[in-house]
């Protein structure tokens, strides 16, 4: 073993020479000790290394430990933590040597002791080793060195088995050295120590003899000596200084505060005596034969049937618990309520059944058989009250007490200096026994026991005030929810038990329903059941507090998680927001972009969305843009069926052309009229002149002529406008000369926004600024700008009117109209004029297309009609706004002479009829209105052309003439707060008709074109206003509950795809039963089919 | 595309309705002729409804309470205040339950009692949790109390749902039971009374609260108990709750540009009017109430099919009127069968309306079922697909 010993030391000499270096440099840190530590590290390997004990390597070990100490010291000063490190000092001593139960470190301290001159220091060394040994510990540092480290020595004791009294005796020990006798006080008193610990006394002895071979080794180290001197010195020191702390100190050794000072103090003066009397080699130890081999763990109060299941138990999970428990004070934890403890079991029982049930149990016979075999002292059965506050400190009392007899042991022993040893020898491990025995021993002692006595009493006294406290609070519990407790008879009434319907727990006895009732848990219950705001004490248990702790924990590691997640998504949100922001004012921007570049060239003109006629490419694609978001169903179906009736590109286009042609006819028609007035005027030979080349060269003119557009903003202007015009030529054989003079300013002013038309045969689409035609809704005038003849004419010019005008033109659309305004009231000659040059005029303006002319007599009207599909018909009304004039001015003012004179002077015979050319007026106005109020708003047009297609498929619908659904549209849409998307804008017409706007009694619709306040839609019957107004109430329905495509007249539409870009809808459209997810396919048919049938329900019910 | 559609679903697009909504569905209120009158200026002068305006004011007066009933209600409401208040302060040894507060509600507190109809509602506000046994046992100790007042009188007390009626014999006082707000979270269904049944109860104060502040013109009052009266005798209303046919007596006849009350003949009207538009269909702005948080519209309360029937019978009803068949809708006269029989006024049929609510049919992805949310979720994620 030696020789093991010894091999090992050599290894781990060098070794600690190394640790203890590094031990040092840790050390300097603060403390003088630190070298110390350092020396102690050498020193044990030096012991090892005389082949001590396999021990000695851990300790060894534990030196490196040492190290770690230096920091521990510094950080906190506290000599409690001793006991951790002994601790593990001593695991790792029983990890080296099974066996050797007890520590190694009351070894080392023997070794200290043992060794003479030097070897006292050694002991210093030692305890200081012991001390960095403490590395876990923390504390400590506060006294000097040595009796820290006995006090360690203690702690580690403690946990053994009690050892800890042996370090107490340590302490008083070296500072007997100090005082007095060195080596031998030391000596002696080294053993006492090693004595008392009962167990670890055999090893201790064991160490014994090595010492003396330490110590020569010693001697024969010089270093070590140099070393130790210092050391020595140093040492003495400190062990002086602890000496003047006095007690204080001691008790800080005493691992607990209160008692604890007492006893160690006590304790203390016990040493003194001890080692003084003691005789100082006397103490030899001797190996004890075999000590019973009773391991028995103090802190968990258990004994373990060998060694190995000894160690495993230290080395287990509860031990440790437990033990780190009991080293935070947090042993008992501060329980709620009225918990009754067992101290011997360290069992904390919620009642005092429940105590008696622990006390007579078997595990509480067990302890209490197991303490009275090793004479440990028992504790009364009387329970602790544990209770707030005063629960910790009676914990950590009872915790004491146990040490503060081991004190006194200890302290015993040294009295009797020999025979102590003896009964030490002989004695079993546990220290127990002898200090059962001890208990009438020293006088000192008995003043501890005296003492300890006290505490008790305290302990107790404390016991039944809380007892007391406890029946007091008891009695405040008033019984809870007497209402729920049912009680249950028998057939014969007798209350056989009772049942609580909170707890849902039955009992028979009455008292036991009292007790339940004042119950906690019954408490609890009706807590949560019944009054929330009922006070139940709160017994959080260890464990309890563990879980809410664990909760807690749990908790705030969740809200640190969400907080986290919160502000990740928050990120996100912000560029998300970001993005779409940006992308939103990207759109807006291309839309106005797109706005400006086709809007702004045609400044004055109606805004270009709406124009479906403006530019040859009709702005098909472009229409659902001003809507800008096209986006629930409703709005989807709306804009799907809007596409569904607006005309097909080529109907457009051939509408156009007639058209166009037909007003470029038109206007050679009159000049060819003009000139031949002018002709007649100047009476000249050649009645007609060339009429192409003369036109051709007037246009040619005009093409020069950019006269800016202009707007005419308001209604009521045209026909006023058109006034002074009108009148300056009502003169009709007037002189020439005046004539060109009031033309020159009429067609800038009265004759709104025109240039002069461009001869071209193929009109150019994309270009604008140049009229040829009246495309742009306002009047084409025939008028030329440089017009060289003298006479008025008589055609002023053509504008467009009704749907042509207003872009309400819908698939299959054939007929639109014309109205050419006329200087003079019109009349069947003139209107037979114009038939007969006009053909001939279609002729020069396109060869290519052939058209037939007729005159509609009873209409007033010339028709032109397409040879070719579409046979698309153009009527051209004739009139004057003197017709209007006049009827203004004959209601209007006094001055019925010269009214009457005019009228009488102009009339001539073959006027044509009045009320059509009044009606020709009034589409023009209407056209006017349309443009300066529909255009311009949001989704109008496109419900006006849903509507029209409404008011044609659905004969219920018909009787609302096409000027008061625009005007009701208008309106409608208008006196909306916002801009409207389609779908909510038709949403919005239904709504208005639902509530009855058309009903008798409803406001009706003022015509803003007529002078006189008169209902637009005057003329319906009440029971086509009832039945439309009832369509309208269904449809309404209809579109709240997603049939819109019912009141359009059309499939649903599957739900969108996916982004619908502008052409992407026209192809669903197209495929829409075809396309769609493969699950909607079956679906879509069925629809489909069903469809059929609802629409033609909604017709028939809308009949 | 396709998939990125596919993925996104409906429930993507109701998940989308968080914090920063791209198109939020914002519900617009129906078209409103008061509001926008401006627009629409008459043409004719307005028709003499001297006749009409008798007749709705004849008719209010027929529904009030005779000052027999009031008084009777009134007695039994104020004996039965009296001891709850005692209860409140001075619980003594009562200790089934704490009462918090006592508060009058409903259509007595309000003024809008209809004659026959003599009941009083009081909401008992509990400090404690409101189990069955807790109302039972209040019930008991109201009724001995009222008792020991006044041993003479004949009560009964009669426990439900709600919590439990006190009756004599010419009136009856509903004590609906309650409890304080953050009890609510608490509360177990097997041992208490509904928790729907107790916030209803709770909304009940605060619309007690709300009427006494906004609602107290005596039009408003008049407006509802010609509205209670026409709920009752039309089917098709019977969704329309109190507190709804308060909300829309109040908004009708306040809620003008003018904001003086409206005359009792067009606020009638305009009742109809705005339940004709829409004003409580999917979609609809409707009306939001005021004693809720977060903008709830109070027709959502009604399920759609509900919301359909009201808004035909509505509208059927608004025709008459406008064809001069207005003392068949008072109850003036004849049966109310016009708002489901064709009927036929100076030559003009009026022909009742059908259901536009189908139920969905057997969709999986419940599209048509909340067409509502689903309109926003559509919109929201239709954008931000865009």
């Amino acid at each position: 073993m030696a020789t093991n010993n010894y091999f090992g030391f050599t290894h781990s000499g060098t070794q600690y020479g190394t640790a203890g270096a590094a031990a040092y440099q840790t050390g300097q840190t603060g403390y003088a000790v630190t070298p110390t530590a350092a020396t102690a590290a050498t020193y044990t390997a030096q012991r090892a290394g005389t082949g001590y004990e396999t021990a000695y390597q851990t300790a060894a070990t534990h030196t490196t430990a040492g190290t770690y100490a230096g920091w521990y010291h510094y950080n906190l000063p506290d000599q409690e933590e001793t006991s951790i490190t002994g601790e593990g000092n001593r695991l790792k001593n029983w990890r080296t040597d099974p066996t050797v139960v007890p520590n190694c470190i009351p070894n080392q301290e023997q070794v200290g002791a043992g060794t003479p001159a030097a070897g006292t220091t050694y002991d210093y060394g030692y305890g200081r080793t012991a001390q960095t040994a403490y590395d876990s510990t923390k504390t400590y540092y506060q006294q000097p060195a040595a009796a820290a480290a006995t006090y360690s020595t203690t702690d580690t004791h403690y946990q053994a088995s009690k050892p800890a009294f042996s370090t107490s005796t340590y302490t008083a020990t070296t500072r007997q050295v100090t005082q007095a006798t060195p080596k031998a006080a030391s000596y002696s008193s080294a053993y006492t120590t090693q004595g008392t610990p009962g167990a670890s006394y055999s090893t201790g002895y064991t160490a014994a003899a090595p010492q003396t071979t330490n110590t020569t080794k010693a001697a024969a180290n010089t270093t070590y000596s140099g070393y130790d001197a210092a050391l020595y010195s140093a040492a003495t020191m400190y062990v002086a200084q602890q000496a003047q702390t006095g007690a204080g100190t001691g008790a800080a050794a005493a691992v607990t505060t209160n008692t604890g000072t007492a006893k160690s103090t006590s304790s203390w003066q016990g040493y003194k005596k001890g080692p003084m009397s003691g005789g100082m080699k006397t103490m030899k130890p001797k190996q004890p034969p075999k000590p019973q081999q009773l391991h028995y763990c103090d802190v968990c109060k258990i004994s373990c049937a060998g060694p190995q299941t000894y160690r495993e138990h230290l080395e287990g999970q509860k031990h440790k618990k437990k033990e780190s428990a009991l080293k935070l004070g947090s042993a008992p934890a501060a329980r709620g309520g009225n918990a009754l403890r067992c101290e011997l079991c360290d069992v904390t029982c919620t009642g005092s059944d429940a105590y008696a049930a622990h006390i007579r149990g078997a595990k509480h016979q067990k302890l209490v058989k197991l303490h009275t075999k090793l004479g440990k002292p028992i504790p009364s059965t009387e329970p602790v009250v544990v209770g707030g506050g005063i629960k910790t400190t009676t914990g950590t009392t009872a915790s004491t007490t146990t040490p503060v007899k081991t004190v006194t042991t200890t302290a015993a022993k040294p009295a009797i200096p020999g025979a102590a040893k003896k009964t030490v020898t002989a004695a079993p491990k546990i220290n127990f026994v002898a200090a059962g025995s001890l208990g009438t021993v020293g006088t000192a002692a008995t003043g501890i026991k005296a003492e300890i006595a006290e505490v008790k009493s305290e302990i107790k006294e404390e016991p039944v005030m809380s007892d007391s406290e406890l029946a007091l609070s008891d009695k405040d519990v008033q019984p809870v929810g007497q209402d729920y407790i049912e009680e249950i008879k028998n057939e014969e009434g007798k209350v056989i038990s009772f049942n609580c319907k909170l707890c849902e727990c039955r009992f028979n006895d009455p008292n036991a329903k009292e007790m339940h009732m004042k119950g906690r848990r019954h408490r609890l219950q009706y807590k949560k059941k019944v009054n929330p705001e009922l006070v139940v004490d709160v017994k959080p248990s260890l464990r309890q507090r563990k879980l809410q702790e664990e909760k807690l924990r749990r908790q705030q590691m969740r809200d640190e998680y969400w907080r986290r997640r919160d502000e990740e998504r928050m990120m996100e949100e912000e560029e998300r927001m970001y993005w779409e922001e940006r992308r939103r004012y990207e759109e807006e921007v291309e839309y106005f972009e797109w706005y400006r570049r086709y809007g702004r060239d045609h400044r004055g003109l109606p805004p270009p969305p709406p124009r479906p006629f403006g530019p040859g490419v009709p702005p098909l694609m472009f229409f659902p843009q001003p809507v800008r978001r096209p986006d629930s169903s409703d709005d989807r179906h709306v804009i799907a069926r809007h596409a569904e009736i607006y005309p097909k590109e080529d109907e457009l286009q051939a509408v156009q052309r007639i058209v166009s042609h037909t007003e470029k006819a038109l206007k050679f028609v009159s000049d060819h009229l003009a000139d031949m007035a002018t002709a007649a005027a100047k009476q000249t030979a050649v009645p007609k002149p060339l009429v192409g080349t003369g036109a051709k060269t007037a246009i040619g003119v005009g093409a020069k002529v950019g006269t800016p557009p202009v707007k005419t903003g308001t209604i009521g202007k045209p026909a006023p406008g058109l006034k002074p015009a009108v009148g300056t030529k009502v003169v009709p054989g007037a002189s020439p000369v005046a004539k060109p003079a009031g033309q020159g300013p009429v067609p800038s002013s009265a004759m709104t926004n025109k240039t002069e038309p461009v001869e071209k045969p193929k009109p150019d689409m994309s270009k604008e600024d140049k009229k040829e035609d009246g495309r742009d809704g306002n009047l084409f005038s025939f008028h030329r700008d440089k017009d060289d003849s003298q006479v008025p004419r008589v055609l002023k010019g053509v504008m467009r009117v009704g749907v042509l005008a207003k872009g309400l033109l819908l698939h299959g659309d054939t007929a639109v109209n014309l109205v050419v305004l006329c200087a003079e009231k019109p009349t069947r000659t003139l209107l037979n004029k114009v038939v007969e040059n006009l053909p001939k005029q279609l002729q020069v303006v396109a060869p290519e297309d052939a058209y037939k002319v007729h005159r509609k007599l009873e209409e007033s009207a010339i028709i032109v009609m397409g040879v070719k599909e579409p046979h698309i018909t153009v009527t051209i009304t004739l009139t004057s706004p003197i017709m209007r004039e006049q009827l203004l001015t004959l209601e209007g003012s006094g001055d019925s002479v010269s009214v009457s004179q005019a009228q009488a002077t102009k009339d001539p015979p073959d006027v044509l009829d009045k009320q059509k050319c009044l009606d020709a007026l009034a589409a023009l106005r209407h056209a006017k209105w349309f443009q300066a109020r529909a255009t311009g708003l949001q989704s109008c047009v496109m419900v006006i052309r849903i509507l029209r297609d409404l008011c044609q498929r659905v004969p219920t619908w018909a009787p609302l003439n096409s000027w008061a659904m625009e005007l009701l549209v208008e309106k409608v849409i208008s006196s909306a707060a916002q801009p409207l998307s389609p779908g909510d804008a038709l949403r919005r017409i239904m709504e208005a008709l639902a509530s009855g706007i058309l009903l008798p009694g409803g406001p009706g619709l003022l015509d803003p074109c007529e002078k006189d306040p008169s209902d637009a839609a005057g003329n319906m019957l009440p029971q086509q206003r009832e039945d439309i107004t009832a369509s309208a109430q269904h449809a309404l329905r209809l579109i709240a509950f997603r049939q819109i495509h019912k009141v359009l007249g059309m499939d649903p539409l599957p739900p969108p795809k996916f982004t619908r870009g502008r052409f992407n809808r026209k192809r669903r459209r197209d495929n829409s039963s075809g396309e769609g997810n493969d699950s909607e396919a079956g679906d879509g048919k069925k629809d489909k089919k069903e469809d059929v049938d609802e629409k033609m329900e909604t017709e028939k019910s809308g009949k | 595309m396709v998939r990125g559609r596919g993925r996104g679903g409906m429930g993507r697009g109701m998940g989308r309705l968080g914090p920063f909504k791209v198109k939020p569905f914002v519900p617009r209120h129906p078209f409103d002729l008061a509001l926008c009158e401006s627009a629409f200026p008459r043409v004719k002068a307005l028709p003499d409804e001297a006749a009409f305006t008798q007749a709705l004011l004849k008719r209010n007066t027929d529904l009030s309470p005779s000052s027999h009933e009031q008084t009777s209600v009134l007695n039994l409401v104020t004996k039965i205040q009296t001891v709850m208040d005692n209860l409140v302060v001075a619980p003594g040894t009562f200790d089934a339950c704490q009462l918090e507060e006592v508060r009058q509600v409903g259509s007595f507190k309000k003024g809008t009692m209809m004659t026959g109809h003599n009941v009083a509602d009081i909401v008992v506000i509990l400090k404690t949790l409101p189990t069955r046994e807790a109302v039972e046992a209040l019930g008991i100790k109201v009724h001995e109390d009222l008792k020991s007042q006044d041993p003479h009188e004949v009560l009964s007390v009669l426990t439900n749902d709600r919590g439990f009626e006190v009756s004599s014999s010419e009136a009856t006082v509903r004590i609906l039971m309650t409890t304080v707000h953050h009890n609510l979270r608490k509360l177990d269904p097997e041992l208490h009374l509904d928790q729907k049944i107790l916030q209803s109860h709770l909304a009940a104060i605060r619309h007690s609260r709300w009427f006494e502040e906004n609602a107290h013109h005596s039009s408003i009052k008049v407006l509802i108990r010609l509205l209670r009266d026409l709920r009752n005798r039309f089917e098709g209303f019977e969704p329309l709750s109190p507190w709804m046919l308060d909300l829309l007596a109040h908004s009708s006849i306040m809620n003008n540009p003018s904001r003086q009350a409206l005359p009792i003949n067009q606020a009638y009207r305009r009742v109809l009017q705005l339940l004709a538009a829409g004003l409580f269909l999917p979609g609809s702005a409707g009306i939001s109430d005021p004693c809720e948080g977060g903008n709830i519209r109070v027709h959502t309360a009604m399920s759609l099919e509900q919301q359909d029937m009201v808004c035909l019978t509505a509208q059927t009803l608004l025709r008459v009127l406008a064809h001069g068949g207005y003392r068949r809708i008072l109850g003036l006269e004849g049966h109310g069968g016009i708002a489901t029989e064709m009927s036929v006024w100076e030559g003009v049929v009026v022909s009742p309306l059908d259901k536009a609510y189908e139920k969905p049919p057997e969709k999986k992805d419940g599209e048509e079922d909340d067409m509502e949310a689903d309109g926003g979720g559509d919109e929201a994620m239709e954008t931000a697909d865009n």
